[in-house]
């Protein structure tokens, strides 16, 4: 196995008017490539600040954040939108699907973005991503018409819409059912044993038992590797 | 289709009141552009192109006399084109017992052959005898004349006939007859010569071949005519060059063109603010589903695109209705001002350009002005944009300042809160306030400039203190007269007074136009000069005071010069000492009564006088009707009765199409303002649901939470409305007093029109009202949690 993600000595600070805030102190790590690895912690540790450096959503204020190799931490906006639409897949909690665009085309989207798949080929992509989420029958729905459980399995088809090897997922069982959560759960444990490498941010215990690469963090530090 | 495409479609179709309204902006503005723009070239067109239809004449000689064959010989000189005699007289049409209507008389050598100054038949036929004539069609308008019917016709000091009224021509050439209060007729020389009229010097009108509207070209055509006459003993009494190409009607065209132009760039404006405003607020609610786009790589310049795209799609919606709905009503407002000016739109299309540029402003003016508020919005940071919308903790008014305010003014917490709100978003506010102060500003710009314009007119009629003026073709016993006018039981004073006709004489340059010379005694009560520089007459013979359109004629003359005036056939000169302003007239120079001990030929006349009656307003028209019959019984030569409240009449008449415009600003303008304020007022709470839903959450009532934004929106109304009554000084002030110079050759008696500026206040309050309440009521209709995970 080999390294996909490398975090040395990650820093972010923020600025209020009249104070600062450190949220992410010294935080050094390395995942290995197809690895699932859930980062842990209460509300305030720090784990969306990490995750936001690790999706590029945000820049550290000191050390560096290397995935397979490339150094994103110096990326700039449209740079970072650029390698995220092509390397990376996000899951948000609140799936975040574009409520005026049907299933089939909430996937097709990022594939426009960045144009790695040939236009004639990005419906039957969809598909077939809808397809292995079991919600195929429902790619001409829009999201206000479907329940949460299929709303983040279409979040999940989205993210793997580009073929990426990196997938983020941010509390993507925090709004649904136990069902659901079991289901979810099961798609990452395939995801991983294809080779993506996920990282998967939650405050659940149960959930963070379930894998065997835990980062435990407290106070803006990993306690537990 | 692209899913990013099919997203702004639905988008645009999802929320229908929302795109309605920005549709709507845009089309207001579109609307606005096309209908000024179609407007001002379809009558910058046809207006000249009517003028230069009736080949209107280089230039003018009034002669002593003419003898056919010499005239035969004047033809054939180099570069003349036409030559024609248009002798013109005035006269008197009785349409009714003792009600008479001046008329000038055009007398033609050949009505049906007319090549200068043409006029088009419109009904009837051209005189087959001399008791026939052609009337000009706007005659109907001020008398009730009818095509077939005989009127009798008085030619002061040669008699009265009847005559048949043959037919009705369009002459563009001339001022409505309804706005100038005299008839245009055309008859024949055989008619001049069956009433025996003598005395008149024959007009001849002359029109070049090459080069007509080029002044040095006119002058020496006329200079080489002039030698060719005199070489045949023929006396050249005057000459005259009208502005080549220039109708006579056109500087209040002009005016009202610059009228149109500044309230269409200032329409324009006020709907670019107003997209700006509605794009802020479609950015603002896209924050977070730009956050995810940009989450799943699209990058800003993707993002900018896809939003400009609306943007796009908007603009061309927009430009598809109100291109045609402008077009049609700029060609109806076009029509409306030839009516009023005596001209017709044979050209009722707009040229290529003008469609260009109206298809330009309708879709690539507000992407360009969408850009920026688009462009910043896209930038915005994944993090930020999917962290808390619609929740902002900054605050602009000082937590202690503000403290100290609300308890000075025993403010209750929810009015602090709402002031504190309303300067929240610093940046929001300055971009609304300036939306809502440039509609106020030009809302009650065209309320002053109305103001202004009535109390400029009104001023111009104070200064008149007398009912009637009366003008006779020929001098008549002073003293006779005087006494005459003293039987009248119904008159309550009158002056005597003197007229002339006379031209300026510049050495080396040739004879103005002709101006009128009025004959002042010393003493005059009937009228009251505005004096605007030197001073008024002093009795001092050599001494004249000019009217302001004199002064605007000849800038080169000052108060102190000396100013030839040929009068009578005699060369005099006058030193200027004062200038007067005096509206509605032409070039105008008044000269005090001891004048006429120089012009032997007036010594003990008069041939013009100011009557004013007794009682009030309402006898007037019994009064005028007895003078009428006074003047019949004396037999007096009188050419000109003029009655003041039928002038001014007239006068207001020829401001109804600056007022009616004005109105239709202002209606224009209480649509797109009145679309501003809502829009704005309803972004703000759009913005802030999230906040409205916490604070129900934390127990705030509904009725609370309207008063919060009611007062937000009323704060926001009112502060928008003080500035906006402040800007619109400077304003209208100089968008008044530019139309004034363009149409008056004056300034214009500034003035505040409180009407406008109350008006515009309670549009505010009522705009304001409805603009927070809807968006306030939506809010409250939703449930907490609903609001609470608004995005």
């Amino acid at each position: 196995m080999s390294t996909f993600i490398e975090v040395k000595n990650l820093t972010k600070v923020f600025i209020g008017s009249d104070k600062r805030f450190t949220a992410l102190n010294g935080v050094s790590f390395s995942i290995e490539k197809g690895e699932l690895a859930v980062i842990t912690g209460k509300s305030g540790c720090g784990k969306s600040t990490l995750l936001n450096m690790l999706s590029g959503i945000d820049q550290p204020s000191e050390g560096e954040v290397m995935i397979e190799h490339v150094p994103i931490h110096k990326f700039k906006g449209s740079q970072l939108a650029e390698w995220r639409g092509k390397n990376l897949g996000i899951v948000f909690q609140f799936f975040q699907l574009m409520p005026t665009l049907t299933v089939l085309e909430n996937v097709m989207l990022p594939m426009e973005f960045t144009n790695s798949i040939v236009r004639s080929q990005q419906k039957t992509r969809a598909m077939e991503l809808l397809g292995r989420m079991n919600i195929d029958a429902l790619a001409n729905k829009f999201p206000a018409s479907i329940s949460g459980g299929e709303k983040q399995r279409v979040a999940i088809a989205r993210a793997l819409a580009n073929n990426p090897n990196f997938i983020i997922a941010d509390e993507p069982t925090g709004n649904l059912d136990s069902a659901n959560t079991a289901s979810i759960h099961q798609l990452f444990n395939s995801l991983s044993e294809e080779g993506k490498t996920i990282v998967y941010v939650t405050h659940e215990k149960d959930t963070a038992l379930r894998y065997s690469r835990k980062l435990e963090m407290v106070d803006g530090k990993i306690s537990n590797q | 289709m692209k899913p990013s495409f099919k997203k702004i479609i639905r988008d645009l179709l999802s929320n229908k009141s929302r795109s309605f309204i920005v549709l709507l902006a845009i089309v207001l503005g579109a609307f606005g552009v096309s209908m000024m723009t179609t407007a001002y070239n379809m009558l910058g067109r046809n207006l000249s192109d009517n003028y230069l239809k009736t080949n209107p004449a280089t230039f003018t000689l009034v002669v002593d006399s003419i003898s056919d064959e010499v005239l035969q010989q004047a033809k054939l000189l180099p570069d003349i084109e036409y030559i024609e005699t248009r002798n013109k007289m005035i006269g008197r049409v009785e349409i009714s017992k003792n009600e008479f209507v001046p008329v000038w008389l055009f007398v033609v050598d050949d009505l049906s052959k007319v090549q200068i100054n043409t006029y088009r038949l419109l009904s009837g036929t051209i005189p087959a005898s001399n008791n026939e004539m052609l009337i000009e069609r706007t005659g109907n308008r001020l008398a009730d004349i009818s095509l077939g019917k005989n009127y009798p016709i008085t030619i002061p000091g040669f008699g009265t006939t009847v005559m048949k009224i043959s037919g009705i021509v369009h002459d563009p050439g001339q001022a409505p007859s309804w706005m100038e209060g005299l008839l245009y007729g055309y008859v024949s020389a055989g008619f001049a010569k069956s009433m025996h009229i003598s005395g008149i010097k024959p007009e001849l009108k002359f029109t070049i071949r090459t080069n007509k509207y080029d002044i040095p070209t006119i002058e020496k055509q006329m200079s080489k005519t002039i030698a060719f006459l005199e070489s045949k003993h023929i006396k050249i009494i005057r000459t005259e060059i009208l502005t080549p190409g220039r109708h006579i009607h056109q500087s209040q065209m002009d005016s009202l063109m610059f009228l149109l132009q500044m309230f269409g760039v200032l329409a324009l404006i006020l709907s670019c603010f107003l997209i700006i405003n509605m794009i802020m607020a479609i950015m603002a609610k896209e924050t977070r589903q730009i956050g995810v786009m940009k989450a799943i790589g699209a990058g800003t310049g993707k993002i900018t695109s896809i939003y400009i795209s609306i943007v796009f799609i908007f603009g061309f919606i927009a430009t598809l209705i109100a291109l045609p709905l402008g077009f049609m009503a700029g060609r109806g407002y076009a029509q409306f001002v030839a009516s009023m000016l005596n001209f017709e739109l044979f050209n009722q299309q707009i040229s290529h350009g003008v469609l260009f540029f109206q298809i330009a402003i309708g879709t690539i003016l507000p992407v360009l002005v969408a850009f920026v508020p688009i462009y910043r919005a896209s930038r915005i940071s994944v993090r930020e944009a999917l962290s808390d919308y619609g929740i902002d903790d900054a605050v602009s008014l000082k937590s202690a300042h503000s403290q100290r305010l609300a308890s000075k003014l025993k403010l209750s917490n929810t009015t602090l809160l709402a002031i504190r709100n309303t300067f929240r978003r610093k940046g929001r506010l300055v971009l609304t306030l300036i939306t809502l102060v440039l509609g106020g500003a030009v809302f009650i710009s065209a309320f002053n400039i109305r103001t202004s314009l009535k109390d400029t007119v009104n001023s111009r009629f104070t200064s008149q203190r007398y009912d009637i003026s009366m003008f006779l073709s020929k001098g008549i016993d002073e003293a006779d007269f005087c006494a005459s006018l003293d039987s009248l039981p119904f008159v309550s004073g009158y002056e005597t007074w003197g007229y002339a006709k006379a031209t300026r004489i510049v050495v080396d340059k040739p004879e103005s136009e002709l101006m009128d010379v009025k004959v002042v005694p010393l003493q005059t009560e009937l009228f009251v000069p505005e004096v605007m520089s030197g001073k008024w007459l002093s009795g001092n013979a050599s001494e004249v005071v000019v009217n302001h359109v004199f002064q605007a004629k000849y800038p080169d003359v000052a108060l102190g010069s000396e100013i030839s005036l040929k009068v009578n056939g005699k060369i005099q000169t006058f030193k200027v000492g004062g200038c007067i302003r005096e509206l509605f007239s032409g070039a105008t120079v008044y000269v005090s009564k001891s004048v006429l001990a120089q012009w032997p030929q007036m010594q003990g006349k008069t041939n013009s006088a100011l009557i004013a009656f007794k009682g009030n307003d309402t006898n007037i028209s019994a009064y005028s009707d007895q003078l009428e019959q006074w003047i019949k019984t004396k037999n007096y030569p009188v050419s000109l009765v003029f009655r003041k409240d039928q002038y001014k009449e007239r006068v207001v008449e020829h401001l109804v199409v600056i007022t009616s415009m004005l109105i239709m600003v202002t209606l224009l303008l209480i649509i797109v303002g009145g679309l501003g304020l809502i829009t704005t007022m309803g972004i703000n709470i759009v913005e802030r649901l999230r906040e409205l839903s916490i604070l129900r959450a934390i127990g705030v009532n509904n009725r609370k939470l309207y008063q919060l934004t009611l007062t937000e929106g009323f704060l926001i109304g009112v502060m928008s409305w003080a500035l906006a009554v402040v800007v619109s000084v400077p304003v209208s002030y100089y968008l008044g007093n530019k139309f004034f110079e363009i149409f008056f050759e004056t300034t214009l008696n500034f003035d505040i029109s409180f009407t406008g500026i109350l008006v515009w206040l309670a549009i505010i309050v009522v705009f304001s009202t409805v603009a927070v309440l809807i968006p306030a009521r939506n809010a409250n209709k939703q449930s907490v949690s609903e609001g609470l995970s608004y995005e």
